[in-house]
C-alpha cells in the first residue's frame, strides 16, 4: 500500500484543529460530545502532531520508493551548514546510494579555515528523515590568541595560540526536514573527539623564575551540533 | 501606573525561555558528563621552569653539596588548583648551566648531580630520586652546562603543596667550597584532565 500525501491530509485534518472554519465540526467528530469543553491544543501540541504526521510520511517513503514508478533521487547537491566543532561550511554532496551520501568541502571555524567531509546514512526517505552522520575535519590554522589573557591563560602565550590547528571526528544523530529531491533543512547533534595542537612555546613569569610553556596538545570529547540547508540538483 | 499581570508575564517570558533553554542545554551535558563521555586532556610537552642565578651553597670537605629547589606552580599555572582539574607532573630532566660571567668557570669538576622529590610537611610520601647525571668517561672536560635525565616516572602532583613543588638537588665532585650561582632549568611533562561535571 502506498500512503500518499492526500491520504495523510485527511488524517491531518482530524488531528490538527487549527484555523479552519469547520474546526468545531471536526473537533466534535473526533472528540465527541464530551470533548466539546476540552481546550484547543496548544501550539506545541500542534507542532508535535505535525511532527508525528511527517514522521509517518517519512516512514511511508521506502514503500513509495519501492514502486516501479518511483523516480531516482538526485545524485548531486550542495550543503551549507554551521555548528561546532565543524564551523560554517559549504560542501558538495553526492548520493552514492539510496541511503548513503558523502559530502566534503571547506569550512570557516571563526578562528581559521579548514576542510571537512563526512558520510550521511539516511535509512528512510521522507519529508522528515532521521539520519546518522559521521564527519571528520581538519583546521589548518586556528587563531586562538583571543584566549590569551583570559581566565588563567597567560598573555605571553598569544603567539603560540595564534598558530594552533585542530582535527576532529564527530558522530551525529539528527533529522532532515524537507524534500529529498530539492531543498531541505537539517539539524543534528552528537559527540566529537577533538585534538588541537599548538606548536611552539612562550615564556611567562613563575615566582622567582620563568616558565617556558608550549608544544601543547588538547584532546577532548565535546558535544557536537550543527544545522544547515541542503539543495539537490 | 500598574502594569497588568498578563503584560508582566509576557515581558518575563523571553527571560524564562532563555533560562529554560539554558537548563535544557546543561542537563544533557551533565548527563553525558556523568556517563564519562565528556572529558578533556591537555598535555604540555614543554613546561620548563628556569631559576636564573640560583644560589648554590659551597661544597663540604668531601666535595658534596645539597640545595633545595622551590618551583612556584601556583603562580604560573593557577588553573591546576581549580575544581574538576586533575593533573600529572613528571620531571623530564634538569639542566644546570653557568652564565658566562659566573664565578665558576665550568662544570668540569661535577661528577654526580641528582634531584629528588621532597614530600610536603606531614606527608608520608616517599622521596624518590627523579633525575641523575653522572659524568661519562670522555665527556667534555669543561662543560658550561650539564643535563640530568629522568630516572623515574613518579607523578609529582601529590608533592605540590599550596602551589609550590619542593625538590632537593645534590651534587658531588671537585666543587667550589664557597657559594656560587647557576641557572637551574627543570623540564616537566604536564598532563591536565578536566572533568566537565565539576566545571558546569
Amino acid at each position: 500500500m502506498t500512503l500518499g500525501r492526500s491520504g495523510l491530509g485527511v488524517w491531518g485534518a482530524e488531528l490538527l484543529p487549527a484555523r479552519r472554519k469547520d474546526q468545531s465540526r471536526l473537533a466534535s467528530l473526533s472528540a465527541g460530545e464530551q470533548g466539546r469543553d476540552r481546550p484547543l491544543p496548544s501550539a506545541l501540541e500542534r507542532l508535535a502532531l505535525r511532527f508525528v504526521l511527517a514522521l509517518l510520511l517519512s516512514l511511508a517513503g521506502p514503500a513509495a520508493a519501492a514502486t516501479p514508478a518511483a523516480r531516482p533521487l538526485p545524485r548531486l547537491g550542495l550543503v551549507v551548514d554551521a555548528g561546532l566543532p565543524g564551523g560554517a561550511g559549504l560542501l558538495a554532496q553526492a548520493r552514492l546510494a539510496e541511503r548513503l551520501r558523502l559530502q566534503a568541502g571547506p569550512f570557516w571555524s571563526g578562528v581559521g579555515f579548514g576542510v571537512k567531509g563526512g558520510a550521511v546514512i539516511a535509512p528512510f526517505r521522507g519529508a522528515v528523515a532521521p539520519v546518522v552522520e559521521l564527519e571528520a575535519g581538519y583546521g589548518f590554522r586556528a587563531d586562538l590568541s583571543f584566549l590569551a589573557g583570559r581566565g588563567d591563560v597567560p598573555e605571553e602565550l598569544a603567539p603560540v595560540l595564534a598558530r594552533a590547528r585542530y582535527a576532529y571526528a564527530a558522530a551525529y544523530l539528527g533529522v532532515d526536514v524537507g524534500s529529498p529531491r530539492g531543498l531541505s533543512f537539517f539539524v543534528r547533534a552528537g559527540l566529537a573527539r577533538l585534538v588541537a595542537t599548538a606548536p611552539g612555546a612562550a615564556r611567562t613569569d613563575a615566582g622567582a623564575g620563568t616558565l617556558l610553556l608550549g608544544d601543547a596538545t588538547l584532546d577532548a570529547t565535546v558535544p557536537s551540533a550543527k544545522l544547515g540547508l541542503q539543495l539537490w540538483f | 501606573m500598574r502594569v497588568p499581570s498578563r503584560a508582566r508575564a509576557r515581558a518575563r517570558a523571553p527571560l524564562a525561555r532563555v533560562l529554560h533553554l539554558r537548563r535544557a542545554l546543561v542537563l544533557p551535558l551533565l548527563l553525558l558528563s556523568a556517563c564519562g563521555m565528556l572529558d578533556a586532556r591537555l598535555e604540555a610537552r614543554t613546561a620548563c621552569f628556569t631559576l636564573p642565578e640560583y644560589a648554590i651553597p659551597g661544597a663540604t670537605g668531601t666535595g658534596e653539596l645539597s640545595a633545595p629547589l622551590a618551583l612556584d606552580l601556583g603562580e604560573a599555572l593557577p588553573f591546576l588548583s581549580e575544581p574538576g582539574v586533575r593533573y600529572r607532573l613528571r620531571l623530564r630532566d634538569v639542566t644546570l648551566g653557568l652564565e658566562s660571567s659566573a664565578a665558576v668557570a665550568d662544570l668540569g669538576g661535577l661528577d654526580v648531580f641528582a634531584v629528588s622529590a621532597i614530600a610536603p610537611a606531614g606527608s608520608a610520601l616517599p622521596e624518590p630520586e627523579l633525575v641523575r647525571y653522572e659524568r661519562p668517561p670522555g665527556a667534555d672536560p669543561r662543560p658550561a652546562s650539564v643535563t640530568a635525565p629522568a630516572t623515574s616516572d613518579v607523578d609529582l602532583a601529590p608533592y605540590v603543596d599550596a602551589g609550590l613543588l619542593r625538590l632537593g638537588a645534590s651534587a658531588r665532585g671537585a666543587l667550589p667550597s664557597s657559594p656560587w650561582r647557576a641557572t637551574v632549568t627543570a623540564c616537566f611533562l604536564l598532563e591536565v584532565d578536566v572533568e566537565y561535571g565539576e566545571q558546569l
